[in-house]
């Protein structure tokens, strides 16, 4: 800061005039105060004719700061406020939004897409480039698809453990992995897909689940105030059960480039989801040999490989899969000491799986997509080949043999190598 | 703006020199020169003039009564020569000179004859002896004032290390500084500065190993201080400093005796000034002046992990509240979702956008903190309470303030006291304000271009030709030993390069716990040791089994 002559001391007092002005003159022009943003926890996107509808899930952050939640037997609140747009496309209707709405819309910190069953048959493609065009929106957003329209969720939802939709599918995304029946990609891992050699995606299908809402037994310190929900008024009596909407995940949407072409169901989706790698943990549970008893075994896990190869002039793909697993519980009493019981067990394991695979894929090639992920093996593995197949692979694909080969092993049985019985000390 | 550059930038008008009024011989005359003392300290209450007649001779014992001790002149002075009675007196003038000194029981005294000389010896608490009919007299030195005794310092407190401080009287941190620094280099130049004042400033350093150029350097600057009075080294930290516009203490002040020492065997040199504990250190530097005495003296593992939170801690004390005020204003993409959600939870109510609430804050707790360094004691504990109840409580219930607003001033201000030395300290609080409004004014961009011209300061600082941020800026490698981390005693072999490579090896090498490879004598020491302990161990073992086994097999 030290001025060597009195020249150098103008420019700076200059610049610091400037500076000054600078500061006075404008306008922090994109300031945003915290307080005064409306953070969209989650949206839904669908279709009503020609007009693109636009549901969102706004949080309340004031309930949800120092909100007191009320006694025990309150159904939980939803601390969220909805609000929809329509418009020709979807900034229109994002925009229309704004029209009703006190604060400025902030997208930054959304959780959730879902995406209406009507609008995914028309494509993705809009809602893609809208996510990736927009300077707030992330690709790391989860997607989802629903049954229906996507708004009748979104709605309809009361939530149960998390305060709005967007934080229960953002929960649901840590954790739906280690039933094997699900997952839920998020908007890059889509964008990844769906510009592979194939270009098929998969998408879960997230739909409500009402769960009843457990009864309570009135004895104990009854309040006085809440009686807005008491049917009856006399102590001692349960309360009837009343339902929470929640959500749950339950099957998938399998996509041909953009567009949604056909379904998976539950055990579909985990066949589909045993080839890519995607099941952490999942539980088995196969019949004993006699009855109808099971005995339940949980993977701990699971590796697959898809290969493809050129076999007297005729392609032929592989699914291999290596899963290992332990023994959770069982209805009849086998004796896992012996080495049979674990062979035959294991036998049936591979059994399952292989059933769940074959059900996937039979699936996929009526629907000629190729959510496997056959033609990007092709394509590495037999360059030329691919490029002659590449305009019609959907075909190819539905005639491509597969053979699906799985491995099982049994690791562990537990705490108790022998069955219990009653009476056998 | 402009009156305020002539203001700063007027040039010195040269003032009245220092008086030569006094550049006169005594006179011979023991009358005249009793006048003159009197006629030029007036009416001052604590002249003593005494006059002792000795047989044949006429003698003045004039002092300051104030600044001596007056035991000293009644047992040592006056009792000396009223024995001189019965002695005949020898009317040689050179003769007598020299029986008073050999009588004289005095340590310290010097013969002087130009008034100036005599003036300031009193002034120094000196006493002047006087004869009639001579051209001279005897300067004594009989300094003795109340002192306060050395004490823990106030500003500098460590866990580890000694709990002696600087005192104000020079001659005890003389004193103090040479009890442990016991090296007959170490020089201790004296010299008296301010025109009134004539303040006893003293350069010290060790011969040998101070850099010549930075000697004639700190010499020159001090010689062209010209000023009416120095009272504190503040005074002289400032004229003669390298860039006097800068927020940063560019020379480093101490207020312990073992952190100067430290300074002083790293090639640095001190700068004592009578009258205050507060001694100067140069040439300065940032880093040294964020390491605190404890790191040296504490394990040397656990110094770096405190040396890094304190580290951590000035980023904080520094960027804090600009950071929370440019995220939540401009990029609350940046903070977690939920986070979000609760801190716009928070803002609910507050009215000021948070830019003004940072300020608000900012300006209280820094209204706060002056307020308590000035509070008289007995009414201190009052205004934490205050300020805690205010700030903490009342300001958020009333909607004034955010609570994140709250923790964050608080961890701000924690932050800003693990900084060892108050002069940064002052510097990180006071630039912390243009930072939060840069960041209300311009997000995270505000806040990096904020830092860039820091930054671009510091890094242009110098401290007596010496880069002010000196083992990172111009990166020496070697330094790094004790920058963050601080080694261990044993591997840091060198001095710092910048101040101490007229004499660089600072530890024999090979000095680790367990003796290095290195040293081939002190291994081969160890092996022979190690095999005569093999050779008793196996003995002892076979004369072991020899005793246990005769009884076992008995039984």
């Amino acid at each position: 800061m030290a001025f060597k002559d009195r020249s150098n001391f103008l420019y700076a007092t200059y610049g610091l005039v400037a500076i000054l002005m600078a500061i006075f003159l404008s306008g922090c022009w994109d300031r945003r105060e915290i307080n005064e943003l409306a953070f969209l926890s989650s949206m839904a996107v669908d279709l009503a004719g020609e007009q693109r509808l636009l549901t969102y899930e706004f949080v309340r952050p004031g309930v949800t700061g120092g909100g007191e939640r009320g006694g025990g037997g309150t159904l939980p609140h939803r601390q969220a406020t909805l609000r929809n747009g329509w418009g020709e496309t979807l900034i229109a209707a994002c925009r229309q939004i704004t029209t009703g709405l006190p604060r400025r819309v902030y997208l930054a910190h959304t959780n959730a897409v879902l995406v209406g069953e009507e609008m995914a048959r028309q494509g993705l493609g809009e809602l893609l480039d809208f996510i990736d065009r927009h300077p707030e929106l992330r690709r790391t957003t989860l997607i989802l698809l629903t049954r229906g329209a996507a708004r009748e969720v979104l709605i309809k939802e009361q939530g149960d453990m998390e305060s709005n939709l967007g934080k229960e599918i953002s929960g649901l995304h840590k954790w739906v992995q280690s039933s094997g029946y699900g997952f839920i990609p998020n908007v890059n891992d889509v964008f990844f897909d769906l510009s592979s050699e194939a270009a098929t995606t998969v998408l879960p299908v997230v739909e409500l689940s009402p769960q009843p809402f457990p009864p309570l037994i009135g004895t104990a310190a009854p309040s006085s105030s809440g009686g807005s929900r008491e049917t009856g008024g006399t102590e001692g009596r349960v309360k009837e059960p009343e339902t929470v909407r929640t959500v749950r995940l339950n099957g998938a949407g399998l996509f041909y480039h953009d567009k949604l072409v056909a379904w998976l169901d539950k055990e579909q989706t985990r066949g589909w989801a045993w080839v890519r790698n995607k099941v952490r943990r999942a539980v088995l549970a196969l019949s004993c040999q006699e009855n109808n008893t099971k005995v339940a075994v949980d993977i701990t896990e699971a590796h697959a490989e898809v290969s493809i190869d050129m076999q007297g002039g005729q392609l032929q793909g592989k699914i291999k899969v290596k899963v290992e697993g332990e023994l959770l519980e069982q209805q009849c009493s086998l004796d896992f000491t012996r080495e049979e019981a674990i062979k035959s067990l294991e036998s049936r394991m591979a059994d399952q799986i292989t059933a769940e695979i074959s059900s996937a894929l039979n699936q996929a090639k009526t629907a000629g997509t190729d959510v496997f992920g056959f033609g990007g093996v092709l394509h590495r593995r037999h360059l030329e080949l691919w490029r002659q197949l590449q305009g019609r692979w959907n075909e190819e694909f539905k005639k491509l043999p597969v053979t699906i080969s799985v491995e099982a092993k049994l690791r562990r049985t537990g705490m108790t190598g022998r069955p219990w019985q009653p009476g056998a000390r | 703006m402009l009156w305020l550059w002539r203001l700063l930038w007027r040039e010195a008008t040269p003032g009245r020199q220092t008086s030569n009024e006094h550049a006169l011989p005594i006179n011979t005359r023991l009358v005249v020169n009793i006048d003159y003392l009197k006629k030029t300290f007036g009416r001052s209450e604590d002249l003593v003039i005494r006059e002792i007649e000795l047989p044949g001779q006429k003698l003045a014992l004039v002092y300051l009564e104030t600044l001596i001790d007056r035991d000293v002149v009644q047992r040592d002075i006056l009792r000396s020569l009223l024995a001189l009675q019965a002695v005949p007196l020898p009317g040689d003038e050179a003769k007598f000179s020299r029986l008073i000194r050999a009588r004289l029981t005095i340590g310290d005294l010097q013969e002087e004859r130009l008034w100036s000389k005599i003036i300031a010896g009193l002034l120094d608490g000196k006493a002047v002896l006087m004869v009639e009919g001579y051209n001279r007299c005897l300067l004594l030195s009989i300094e003795g004032w109340e002192k306060r005794p050395v004490e823990e310092p106030v500003n500098e407190v460590s866990i580890r290390g000694p709990r002696e401080g600087f005192a104000e009287n020079l001659a005890t941190n003389i004193s103090l500084i040479r009890r442990r620094l016991r090296a007959p280099e170490l020089r201790f130049e004296a010299m008296n500065l301010g025109r009134r004042t004539r303040t006893k400033v003293v350069i010290c350093y060790l011969e040998g190993l101070v850099l010549k150029g930075i000697l004639e350097e700190l010499r020159r600057r001090l010689q062209r201080i010209d000023i009416d009075g120095i009272l504190e080294s503040g005074y002289i930290e400032e004229l003669i400093e390298d860039a006097p516009h800068s927020p940063f203490p560019q020379l480093n002040r101490t207020e312990r005796p073992d952190k100067l020492v430290a300074d002083l065997l790293e090639g640095r040199i001190a700068v004592l000034t009578d009258g205050t504990p507060f001694a100067l250190i140069l040439p300065g530097s940032l880093v040294s002046q964020l390491h605190a005495p404890d790191d040296y003296y504490e394990r040397w593992p656990l110094s770096i992990g405190v040396r890094l939170f304190r580290f951590l801690g000035i980023f904080i004390a520094l960027l804090l509240p600009s950071l929370y005020v440019a995220l939540t204003t401009f990029h609350q993409e940046m903070i977690p979702t939920p986070l979000a959600i609760s801190i716009a939870a928070q803002r609910e109510l507050v009215p000021y956008p948070a830019v003004v609430e940072a300020l608000i804050m900012q300006v209280l707790f820094e209204i706060l903190i002056e307020a308590g360094i000035r509070l008289p004691r007995a009414i201190g504990p009052a205004i934490s309470i205050v300020g805690a109840l205010v700030i903490g409580e009342a300001a958020v219930r009333a909607g004034l303030m955010s609570a994140a607003m709250v923790i964050v001033i608080a961890a701000t201000a924690i932050a800003s006291f693990t900084i060892p030395t108050f002069g940064l300290s002052q510097a990180v609080r006071m630039l912390r304000l243009p930072m939060v409004f840069l960041a209300g004014f311009l997000g995270l961009l505000g806040i990096f271009a904020g830092l860039l011209v820091i930054l671009i300061h510091l890094v242009s600082l110098r401290s007596f030709g010496e880069p002010f941020l000196s083992p990172l800026a111009p990166f020496i490698w070697e330094a790094q030993k004790d920058l963050v981390v601080r080694v261990p005693w044993w591997a840091m072999l060198w001095r710092p390069v910048l101040t101490g490579w007229r004499d660089l090896r600072r530890i024999k090498p090979g000095l680790h716990p367990f003796i290095t490879a290195r040293d081939k004598n002190a291994r081969d020491e160890l092996e022979t040791r190690l095999g005569e302990d093999k050779k008793k161990s196996v003995t002892a073992r076979k004369k072991g089994r020899k005793k246990m086994g005769k009884p076992a097999r008995k039984i």
